[in-house]
């Protein structure tokens, strides 16, 4: 005789048997969100179906019906509906066309909440002192990013924390390295997150909107650098750089050595043509200068020369006028000694004045009586009119 | 490591030093005489600049994992 179970002990019981974690894989169809919670799709082969049920915080990724999905979560009849279904509690997106399509709805998703933004991005140090790397320790992005950081530039603190960068995990050790080197007392200059590249399945870790919001609220800034050129990842969409390849990273993050050298001699010589600058524009005011005043100079000096060739011509004129009158003075003397009363007076004449000194010419210039005085060569005599004839 | 630590301070701050002789250089019609000085000054500074970058490694360590 078997024993009669109520209904609740008989789910219990079928629950109890099912017991246990499977991944199935399938594509999904009837995909829906009810009340912004809870989420239901139904998984699907070509002749079988098995009902899914998961919540919008246990599953990230977005979906769309048609994808092909591996879920992984445990079987349950539910009490209350009595309905067999499968509890969702992690989703991977697999195939390389429903990978795209997750890829392009989670672009779209992020991209309207602004996670990609151009004006957020920040400016990366123009020489860093402290590179924190996210990358796998033996990887081939880790070894090219080493080596071209130590043809380029010197003198950095790289350091390195060892991440899974996919597979089982990678995601979460991300995550957990972005969370320590922005807690670390030590801060790096910038973190550089990279690996090679690879398929969409394999770079799924930088597609996770895990770690694009990682990368995206980290303090310090993040360059993005995986494997080849034309793998673009959300992770690098989200990055305040992004470079094409991890050996690029190494380039954009520090300076050429000879490049920096080159600079350094071309800041010098922008130096030493700000002073020679600086000394022609002092020798063109000085010129400036000295020809203002030299014109200034030039008026009163060209009067003063012509004033002193005029003086010049002027003390020629007096010069000349002196000779004049010294020849002058020299025949006046001639004459006048030609015509001294004296020497006439010598030769025997006399002269006669009046009382009043006046020389008496005619008799009409006396009457008899009048006293009169003689002037001889030697001496003066005195008389009085006796007779006039 | 100290005397590494120092050396890398320096670096940095002479380079910012140079820096600013240049922002100083780009103004106009500055103070011939200090400029000179300020030129000598840049010509040091490059010379320590270029010695320090021709001989110094990059060094790598491992972050561990916090508390693990």
């Amino acid at each position: 005789m078997l024993e009669v179970l109520s209904v609740s002990q008989f789910i219990s019981q079928v629950n109890d048997i099912l017991a246990g974690t499977f991944t199935v894989e399938g594509e999904v169809s009837q995909y829906k969100i009810s009340q912004s919670k809870w989420i239901f799709f139904d998984l699907k082969d070509d002749t079988s179906c098995l009902n899914c049920f998961s919540t919008v915080f246990m599953l990230r990724p977005p979906l769309e019906d048609g994808m092909r999905v591996r879920v992984t979560g445990y079987p349950k009849i539910h009490e209350k509906s009595g309905r067999f279904g499968f509890t969702v509690q992690q989703v991977e997106v697999v195939g390389e066309g429903s990978l795209q399509r997750a890829y392009l709805l989670l672009k779209e998703k992020l991209g309207k909440e602004g996670l990609f933004a151009v004006e957020r991005k920040r400016a990366l140090p123009e020489l860093p002192e402290r590179i924190g790397v996210i990358a796998s320790r033996d990887s081939a992005a880790f070894g090219d990013f080493k080596r071209i950081l130590n043809n380029r530039w010197g003198g950095v603190e790289v350091t390195l924390r060892h991440v899974a960068v996919q597979g089982e995990g990678a995601v979460r050790e991300i995550m957990r390295a972005f969370h320590d080197f922005n807690e670390s007392s030590l801060l790096p200059d910038i973190l550089v997150l990279i690996r090679g590249g690879g398929s969409l399945e394999d770079l799924a870790a930088f597609n996770s909107e895990e770690v694009v919001r990682a990368i995206y609220s980290s303090r310090i800034p993040v360059m993005v650098g995986v494997g080849h050129e034309r793998d673009e990842t959300l992770a690098d969409l989200a990055a305040d750089v992004r470079a094409s390849t991890p050996s690029n990273a190494a380039e954009i993050v520090v300076p050429e050595r000879r490049d920096f050298m080159a600079q350094l001699d071309f800041t010098l010589e922008r130096m030493g043509e700000g002073v020679e600058h600086s000394i022609a524009l002092r020798k063109h005011e000085l010129s400036r200068a000295v020809s203002l005043v030299s014109s200034q100079l030039e008026a009163p000096l060209a009067r003063v020369r012509s004033l002193a060739s005029q003086f010049q011509f002027s003390l020629v004129r007096i010069e000349k006028k002196l000779e004049q009158q010294k020849d002058f003075v020299k025949s006046s003397e001639l004459l006048f000694a030609n015509v001294d009363p004296k020497r006439v007076l010598k030769r025997g004449y006399s002269v006669t004045r009046d009382t009043k000194g006046r020389i008496i010419r005619t008799v009409e210039q006396v009457d008899v009586g009048d006293k009169v005085v003689v002037e001889l060569a030697q001496g003066f005599l005195q008389g009085k009119v006796e007779e006039k004839k | 490591m100290q005397a590494k630590t120092a050396k890398k301070f320096n670096f940095a701050r002479s380079y910012q030093e140079l820096q600013k002789l240049v922002e100083w250089f780009e103004k106009d019609g500055f103070d011939l005489e200090e400029g000179i000085g300020k030129f000598e000054e840049g010509i040091a500074l490059v010379k320590e600049l270029k010695e320090y970058l021709g001989t110094m490694e990059n060094k790598v360590k491992e972050l561990k994992r916090n508390g693990a």
